[in-house]
């Protein structure tokens, strides 16, 4: 093969070279489905999706659900009649909204008011051993002599920019540190007060003054 | 001012390139010059070789013919490796050294003389080697360096013989 | 007269060889050389020994030893993360090659790295507690005395044929044949002491298993090659386990010339899919059954050129590699750093120019080199690097290096790295045994 010829071929593979350098990556879409580009230019999740695992991008929540870090858990004034079913309006049934006295929980299965702000509160079951006997994202925790199924906070795990992003839930402190997610405030270390899977945690080491409850195995040691 | 032309002297040495293949020293000399014969056993079809062919061969580039070198530090050998492959003693050490750490293989064989080195390409049909000494055993023929014969005046491989 | 039969392995590609007898005495004036008794044992001996030589086995190898010194402040937080505040001595690489020329026209090259990891590598928790791996146990051998046991790392071990003149066909694990630095490969031949980031964040795999065909051809004083390569690709088992159906093609050409003394310049190729899998097994219907899941899995394209070029005592080597990657949706892995979100795709590019000239003064060469790197990581957008250094041949086989350099990662996105530069003194003695 003459010189020419060997150059006129070098030349050529270059091009297609550098041709093929456009073929993979497209700056305008580096995210999976149902995410977005963070301001650190990684991907998370968008509004009213969760992650589905580590790797396996974010899937959105359903109908009368709502996004609350990892999981979907029901809006307000619905609950799953079991773990996996979608959730219903909970109308006089779990989680529904109730007044010591004044409104009480009419279906017998969820005949206890727990008290959340004043007398307003949500209906939910006493009596349980175990959180196994509670509905899915509900824990059993004792108050006094009476074992109930608590519901999980309101706003736990939900992504927010600013504090004004969780104002109105009871978890109420927007994290803007690495997770900017809503965490409840002003926990119990002992008794430790958060739901289940979260664990009130001590961050003056932080420079916080606030105790929050964060997912387990998350709060920093030393 | 000394220290400038010296300074300058060592530059030039530096940068200055290699002697031209091919061409004879041009500096007044009354020491004769010796052509090295490249040499390959007579049932070779190769007749001849450029001098770039030659340097890939001894570079170790080309399989199909097994070069055999003199030994470093021989006149001849330092005269080959200057002339062939552009390469001082320590640069060709550097070089094999380096190829074996790349993975590439590593150098000729050395034979301890020319004499041996052409007995022994007559015997092995594939090898090639050069040396000085005559005269060569049967068996054994010379190629042609860029077309030109040892006794042409123009034939680019030589050493110039000590002054006695 | 000694009539040898020799067959010689890997020399001689028409096959066997018969070295021939010398011819009946000829002329007076080479009768003498025929006769003469000594010579023909010489001869003999000399035969012997290709013929010994061409079927051993070689064995030959190299190593380094650095003294390693970071300058930055004690109060750097890179002391906290990465790099140790203490200056250390270290033996470093210690390489050994198997070679050997194993029949006509085959040849096969092993290489192995001894380590003295996995101890002291550093494991962290979940929840930040730092580890050092303590591999010490008592040596049975006196029972008295505890040793600490290191690894090995396979380099690379290749077989290969060569078909023709122009093509060889390698197969195993090798090199991948890309750029100037993955292919120099040892510290006796590499100039500087540390490798840049664009070499060190294999933008292409150092290394692939599967099958490789080279070649090159001449055309006058120029040399035109070529490598194509099919492998394994990358893979968390790469060198021995292929995790999905697509396998990587690479290839190089490479253009070697006299312009000024050398002059060669190479374009490199690599694309493939990464897989990573779990897999979990359960009960269904009194069967077990495995489910089998893709946790991590991306398609990459690696394009790289590069350019040496040596007139006199100068010498130039330089090279530009880029690398673009897009996950698979469902197989996007967290942020290493960021755990809570993902990893985009990415287009990591950058390059390095090294310049040095060799001075004929104790075989001196100072150097200067420049780095930068856009990484893959969305959260450290920027790294430049340089370094300034002496490297000195003191033998063919002992290298001597020492260099100050210096690195920076700007634009830093994460709370992890610092956003501070590094500096580091490094002397290294390299050697090949």
């Amino acid at each position: 093969m003459p010189l020419s010829a060997a150059h006129f071929h070098i030349q050529w593979a270059t091009v297609l070279i550098v041709g093929l350098g456009a073929c993979l990556y497209d700056p305008d879409d580096v995210c999976s489905r149902n995410q977005e580009r963070t301001d650190t230019g990684l991907c998370e999740c968008v509004a009213g999706t969760v992650p589905v695992g580590a790797t396996a991008g974010c899937e959105l929540c359903g109908d009368h659900e709502v996004a609350a870090g990892d999981a979907c858990i029901c809006a307000d004034g619905y609950a799953r009649a079991a773990e996996g079913e979608a959730c219903g309006l909970a109308s006089g049934g779990l989680a529904a909204p109730c007044a010591s006295g004044s409104l009480p929980c009419a279906d017998a299965a969820y005949d206890y008011c727990r008290p959340v702000d004043g007398t307003d509160g949500y209906c939910t079951s006493t009596g349980c051993t175990g959180s196994d006997e509670c509905p899915s994202g509900y824990d059993c925790v004792e108050d006094g002599a009476t074992r109930y199924c608590r519901r999980p906070p309101t706003g736990q795990g939900a992504p927010c920019a600013t504090g004004a992003d969780c104002d109105g839930y009871e978890a109420s402190y927007c994290e803007t540190y690495q997770a900017h997610i809503c965490l409840v405030p002003d926990c119990s270390i002992s008794p430790d007060s958060c739901h289940e899977g979260w664990v009130c945690c001590d961050l003056s080491s932080l420079g916080l003054s606030e105790t929050l409850c964060v997912e387990n195995g998350l709060c920093p040691t030393g | 001012m000394r220290s400038i032309l010296a300074t300058g002297a060592l530059l030039a040495a530096i940068t200055a390139p290699a002697p031209a293949m091919g061409d004879k020293p041009s500096y007044p000399t009354t020491s004769p010059t010796r052509p090295i014969l490249v040499i390959i056993a007579s049932s070779s079809t190769v007749d001849s070789l450029s001098l770039d062919d030659l340097a890939r061969i001894f570079d170790g580039q080309t399989p199909e013919l097994h070069p055999l070198n003199l030994p470093p530090g021989s006149r001849e050998r330092i005269g080959f490796d200057q002339l062939v492959l552009g390469r001082s003693p320590d640069d060709i050490a550097r070089y094999w050294i380096d190829r074996k750490i790349r993975g590439q293989g590593g150098p000729p064989r050395v034979i301890p003389n020319g004499r041996l080195l052409a007995r022994i390409v007559a015997r092995l049909p594939g090898t090639i080697g050069y040396t000085v000494d005559g005269p060569l055993p049967p068996g054994v023929k010379v190629l042609r360096i860029g077309g030109l014969s040892p006794d042409h005046p123009r034939y680019p491989l030589f050493i110039t013989e000590k002054p006695r | 007269m000694i009539r040898l039969a020799l067959v010689v392995a890997g020399v001689f590609p028409a096959g066997e060889i018969q070295a021939q007898s010398p011819v009946a005495p000829a002329p007076a004036n080479t009768a003498a050389v025929a006769a003469d008794t000594a010579e023909e044992d010489a001869i003999a001996a000399e035969l012997r020994a290709i013929e010994e030589e061409e079927s051993r086995l070689h064995i030959y190898g190299f190593a380094d030893f650095t003294f390693t010194a970071f300058l930055m402040d004690e109060s750097s937080r890179w002391y906290d993360t990465y790099f140790s505040a203490y200056p250390t001595f270290a033996v470093g690489n210690l390489n050994l090659y198997l070679e050997k020329r194993i029949a006509p026209r085959w040849s096969s090259l092993i290489e192995f790295r001894l380590l003295y990891l996995p101890n002291g590598a550093e494991e962290v928790s979940d929840s930040g507690v730092v580890t050092q791996i303590d591999t010490s146990v008592l040596d049975y051998e006196d029972q008295t005395e505890y040793l600490r046991w290191g690894g090995i790392s396979i380099e690379r071990a290749w077989v290969e044929y060569r078909i023709h003149p122009l093509a060889t066909l390698r197969a195993g694990q090798w090199l991948t044949p890309y750029g100037i630095w993955n292919a120099d490969h040892g510290s006796p031949v590499l100039i500087p002491i540390r490798r840049p980031f664009v070499i060190g964040q294999s933008l292409f795999p150092r290394s692939q298993t599967g099958l490789l065909l080279h070649g090159s051809r001449a055309f006058g004083d120029q040399t035109l090659s070529y490598r194509l390569t099919l492998s394994n690709g990358r893979g968390p088992a790469d060198t021995y386990l292929d995790l999905d159906h697509n396998k990587a093609v690479g290839g190089r050409l490479a253009l070697d010339t006299p312009w000024l003394d050398q002059f060669t310049a190479g374009v490199s190729l690599y694309t493939g899919t990464y897989s990573a899998r779990s897999r979990s097994y359960g009960l269904r219907n009194d069967e077990v059954v495995a489910d089998d899941t893709l946790i991590e899995g991306y398609r990459e394209l690696a394009m790289a050129a590069d350019l040496r070029a040596r007139s006199g005592p100068l010498l130039i080597d330089t090279e530009v590699i880029t690398r673009q990657g897009t996950y698979a949706d469902a197989a996007r892995p967290p942020d290493l750093l960021v755990p809570t979100e993902q990893q985009p795709d990415y287009f990591a590019y950058g390059g390095y120019v090294l310049a040095g000239v060799r001075l004929p003064w104790l075989d001196l060469m100072p150097y200067v080199m420049g780095e930068y790197m856009h990484p893959m990581w969305a959260t450290v957008p920027h790294i430049w690097e340089g370094a300034i250094g002496i490297n000195m041949r003191a033998a063919p086989t002992v290298t001597l290096k020492t260099q100050f350099q210096g690195a920076r990662f700007s634009g830093i996105r994460n709370p992890v790295m610092p956003d501070e530069p590094i500096l580091a003194w490094e002397a290294q003695v390299a050697w090949v045994f």
